[in-house]
């Protein structure tokens, strides 16, 4: 059986409020009838003795029938039973007024058992003195007693009945009430072990359940706010982890700073995030993230200064409340944070080891700034970011070596290309200049004594014109290979560009203008003029070449240092002062996949028979005989510029870089050693100098030159030699016979040398070189010269 | 038990009292205006006629009819050996000789048209056309004296009856009338016992109370019985208890020709 607090005090409610009613009612009872009783006859009395005036009026006047009337309106309720008026005697009766329906009795039968009632008659004298009109009888009406009585028990027990069913209501009210908080309370707790947290007891009237709502309320808060801060830590721990893990990930230093700035806005509730990297002692904005505000930043700092800057020197993080107000804000930050209503500021140094790399800065609205929490997670993933910046360093670092490296093994696998043919090419050059050396020379012998009209001179004249262009393509091939000889001199590219303005224009022609923007204060250079000249002018005719509709050519000059990064980029480039030479053209440019190739000799996309394929190749030989670097920066369809870059020398140019040689006598008496291991040349040289009139002492080698000087007795006055022989060189030569002839002079023939300082045309007084091929009147011209400048003029030739 | 004691001593009252089922002489019947309601008129004339009887001889009993009409006509008929009236004055009368045997002591009673003492009403003039009640047409000092200083006054009134002065006075404290007519000394007792005050715009010329008159039937001894226990009851001792209770100084001598002016008066309204 189930019961109830509502049950229990519902029944005994009732039980109580019954007994009680019914009990009263019992021992009341009787008291009640004879005071309803008394009631009534007093009621009855008063009635009576009011009606006499009313009915005197009747009986002064003799109208009984009138007061008859009266008496029944009187007793309309049938309060009396019986009414009669008698006269003053009375016994004897005037009239009856009784009521014709006397009242009837309502009362149950138990209560007439348990009551008997009994009523006395009233009579009341109708006077007006001294004369007596009539007695007034009447007798209360028993029922209306009985009914009186009745209607008082019902009362009672209608009361009872209210009272007894206020009170269930009441007590149902009070339980409903009283125990809505209990049931309340009941489904709360139910709600929060299910996990619902929002779960509250709803606000109660009742002041003896408020204590208890409220800790309820306070401990579900209290539980809520705890589990909410465990998640939240959760979470962070969570985002923490996934972020280390993207971060840790290799990725793009502008990839990596978004989404760390990213990443402590999740970690973080913050409204504003900036995150600076150190470089050197300063700290440099790298990404901020805003949500909303236009917070000033700085982005540069001094490391030290600042709140930011502070945090960077000591590597320990910052938590502040209210940081507008603080001693170390820079003021237009601390005006700004106020504006926009910062209250909390929290700024942690991203470290790797002991070393501060960036430093984090937060920013939040919160009235209750930042906690130590936040300060934990926020250090833990500044140590995070910090190392996936070193890492992204690192990548970004190898990357840029891997590309300098395929880039500088592109370039060096291109010079030792350019490098093998030009060997290939110098070797060649170098036999083929001994051959037309004899070739030339002997033509020229047999041309000597044919008139003018000899059938065979036509044919001669043709092969010396064959083997003067294959004299020039050597020419050519040497200057790609390096391997000819320059006299390099101090020039002036100013000038050099100046004096060829009016050569190059009637070589580009009138479609194209010819710009020179030669920059003051030029350093010079050393270089070969005419090489120089041939380089410029290989490169106009290419720029003519690639405006066939027009365009312009410019010369410009400038003062340019080559610093280390560029020479590291650029494989054959050096560091240091250089005089820069760059011809630009607004031609069709140079598809970028054929660029690797322009520089190869006989690399042309010119149409066959328009191009020797030689021309860059050349300019290539030339700029790196000459000890400098070329680049070439071209695209499609906007043109291309060649730069030319030239060690500067600390020198001033001569006025005139033309050496003005004395003129040369045709011949001589002077002893002169010949060393040539090609015979063909040797002879050929010897023959062209005995006609001349000097005396010739061969030798094929330089032992064997050393051997003969030895056994010479008489004057030695000129060694004539070959620079590249076998076992010795021309130039070993010369300087072991230094010692024992002091005043020999040397004239070094060649098609080309390895000879570093002949090369570079550091020959010293007495020296001269005579460039392969030659004609006799070359090889007699440049003797004699030499001859001349060493102090020895010419004797009459016998 | 109290109300058994009061019914013994109410029984014993009675038994105490002369009763009119007594075996004595038939009382002559003696009639009486109604100018209060039959039970005050009782009150105040059953004593007199008690003592009138004893003093005299001449057994009285009061009677009369329950209205003023009815009690003129008990009277045209010859119900009463004695009236205490004036309406016998009236011209329907004058067929039968009343005679004059005393009237009521005191002062010459006057007829007064009075207004509330806020009223703004100070002139007869200034009730034309307004509602004046009358206690009823057959009212002597307050219908027919001042109906005539109306008519003399040129002044026409509506006409508003109360039954009775008590019901005229008690129609004007309730405002319902701007006047009323009543007598003199009606008026008086009224405003003491209601603490009302009245101003009185009218008053009339003062005319003899009513009189008691002997129906011509009535042997001429009995009558003059009757007419000296009427006049002795203001000197007798025996009486003063009654007459100071009912504020009564008895009755006076009067004459047939003191009530001239009355009959002047019904004729002037046509009665």
């Amino acid at each position: 059986m189930k019961s109830s607090l509502r049950t229990l005090l519902l029944g005994l409610s009732s039980v109580a409020i019954v007994t009680v009613t019914l009990g009263g009612l019992v021992v009341n009872l009787s008291e009640r009838s004879t005071a309803a009783r008394v009631r009534l006859s007093e009621q009855t009395e008063r009635l009576a003795t009011a009606a006499g005036p009313l009915l005197l009026d009747s009986l002064v006047v003799g109208d009984l029938a009138r007061a008859e009337q009266t008496l029944r309106n009187l007793n309309a309720e049938s309060v009396w039973s019986r009414v009669a008026l008698y006269e003053s005697d009375g016994r004897r009766l005037i009239f009856d007024a009784s009521p014709e329906n006397p009242r009837r009795s309502d009362a149950p039968r138990w209560l007439k058992r348990l009551v008997p009632l009994t009523l006395e008659q009233h009579r009341v004298a109708i006077v007006a003195a001294p004369v007596v009109y009539g007695v007034l009888a009447v007798t209360p009406s028993v029922e209306s007693l009985e009914n009186e009585l009745w209607s008082e028990i019902r009362t009672m027990l209608a009361v009872t009945g209210v009272l007894l069913v206020t009170l269930l209501g009441l007590t149902h009210v009070i339980l409903t009430v009283g125990l809505r908080p209990v049931r309340a309370l009941a489904e709360s707790a139910t709600r929060l072990g299910h996990g619902d947290l929002t779960a509250r007891m709803p606000e109660t009237k009742l002041s003896e359940m408020r204590p208890t709502v409220r800790a309820f309320n306070s401990m579900a808060a209290s539980l809520e706010q705890a589990l909410h801060e465990a998640r939240t830590r959760e979470g962070r721990l969570e985002s923490l982890v996934e972020i280390s893990g993207e971060l840790s990930r290799m990725q793009e230093i502008d990839t990596l700073l978004g989404r760390i700035a990213d990443a402590c806005g999740r970690l973080v509730n913050t409204d504003w995030v900036g995150f600076r990297l150190v470089d050197g002692d300063e700290l440099v904005v790298a990404g901020t993230r805003d949500v909303g505000k236009d917070m000033l930043v700085r982005p540069r700092l001094k490391i030290g200064e600042s709140l930011a800057g502070q945090v960077a020197a000591t590597g320990r993080p910052l938590l502040l409340r209210d940081p507008a107000n603080h001693p170390s804000m820079l003021p237009d930050h601390a005006e700004r944070m106020r504006r926009l209503g910062y209250r909390g500021l929290l700024t942690v140094p991203a470290k790797i080891g002991d070393r501060v790399v960036g430093v984090l800065s937060f920013l939040t609205t919160r009235e209750q700034g930042f906690s130590t929490e936040d300060m934990a997670i926020a250090t833990a993933f500044a140590a995070q970011a910090a190392i996936a910046l070193e890492n992204s360093r690192l990548l970004h670092e190898s990357r840029r070596a891997y590309d300098e490296l395929a880039q500088t093994q592109g370039q060096l696998e291109q010079a030792q290309k350019m490098d093998a043919i030009g060997r290939l090419a110098g070797g060649v050059a170098h036999d083929f200049n001994n051959l037309l050396t004899v070739i030339l020379g002997r033509t020229d012998i047999l041309m000597h004594p044919l008139k003018p009209e000899d059938p065979l001179r036509r044919g001669i004249e043709l092969i010396q014109r064959t083997a003067r262009r294959a004299a020039d393509l050597t020419r050519q091939l040497l200057a790609f290979s390096r391997k000819q000889v320059l006299e390099a001199v101090v020039l002036d590219l100013n000038a050099v560009t100046t004096d060829m303005k009016d050569l190059l224009g009637r070589l580009i022609g009138e479609d194209i203008a010819l710009v020179t923007t030669p920059s003051p204060d030029l350093g010079r250079v050393k270089a070969d003029r005419g090489q120089i000249e041939q380089v410029i002018m290989n490169l106009a005719v290419n720029a003519r070449d690639a405006m066939p509709q027009g365009g312009h050519l410019i010369l410009e000059t400038e003062n340019v240092d080559l610093d280390a990064e560029y020479v590291r980029r650029h494989v054959g480039a050096r560091p240091g002062p250089h005089v820069m030479l760059a011809v630009s053209d607004s031609g069709v440019g140079i598809p970028r996949e054929i660029q690797p190739h322009i520089f190869e000799p006989f690399f042309t996309t010119k149409e066959q028979g328009k191009g020797t394929g030689l021309g860059l190749a050349t300019v290539y030989g030339i700029v790196k005989q000459s000890g400098g670097y070329l680049e070439v920066d071209s695209e499609p369809g906007r043109g291309t510029t060649f730069r030319i870059y030239l060690p500067r020398v600390d020198a001033t140019a001569p006025a005139a870089e033309r050496s003005t040689r004395p003129a040369a006598a045709d011949g001589g008496t002077e002893t002169i050693l010949l060393v040539e291991d090609e015979e063909g040349v040797r002879e050929l040289a010897r023959d062209i100098l005995r006609a001349s009139g000097y005396t010739v002492i061969e030798a094929r080698n330089g032992a064997e030159a050393l051997l003969l000087c030895e056994r010479h007795q008489g004057p030695l006055d000129l060694l004539l030699t070959d620079v590249v022989m076998p076992r010795m060189s021309g130039r070993e030569l010369a300087e072991r016979l230094a010692p024992l002839r002091p005043d020999l002079s040397v004239l070094y023939m060649s098609g080309y040398t390895d000879d570093a300082v002949i090369r570079h045309g550091v020959l010293g007084a007495g020296t001269a070189f005579l460039q392969k091929p030659f004609t006799p009147s070359a090889l007699i011209s440049r003797v004699r010269e030499t001859l001349d400048l060493a102090g020895r003029p010419a004797a009459p030739v016998a | 038990m109290r109300l058994l004691t009061k019914a013994l001593v109410i029984s014993a009252g009675l038994l105490a009292l002369p009763s009119i089922g007594q075996a004595q002489p038939t009382p002559l019947p003696f009639g009486v205006l109604n100018q209060q309601s039959p039970a005050l008129t009782a009150e105040r004339w059953n004593p007199i006629l008690a003592y009138v009887s004893t003093t005299s001889g001449v057994p009285l009993q009061l009677k009369m009819g329950r209205t003023v009409q009815e009690t003129d006509t008990m009277m045209g008929r010859g119900d009463f050996d004695f009236v205490f009236t004036n309406h016998n004055f009236q011209s329907d009368f004058d067929a039968v000789p009343f005679k004059v045997l005393a009237r009521w002591a005191g002062e010459p009673i006057r007829a007064v048209i009075a207004v509330p003492a806020d009223s703004p009403i100070r002139h007869l003039h200034e009730l034309d056309g307004k509602r004046v009640s009358f206690p009823s047409t057959d009212a002597f000092a307050a219908y027919a004296v001042p109906l005539v200083a109306l008519k003399r006054a040129g002044v026409r009134v509506e006409e508003v009856f109360g039954g009775n002065q008590e019901g005229t006075l008690a129609q004007l404290k309730a405002k319902r009338v701007e006047a009323a007519a009543v007598n003199s000394r009606f008026l008086a007792q009224y405003a003491e016992r209601e603490r009302v005050q009245f101003r009185e715009i009218y008053v009339s010329e003062g005319f003899p109370d009513l009189a008691v008159i002997a129906h011509p039937r009535v042997p001429a001894p009995t009558v003059e019985r009757v007419r000296r226990a009427l006049l002795g009851m203001a000197g007798d001792p025996g009486a003063a208890g009654m007459l100071t209770l009912a504020k009564f100084k008895g009755f006076e001598p009067a004459a047939d020709r003191d009530y001239d002016g009355v009959r002047r008066v019904y004729r002037l309204i046509g009665q």
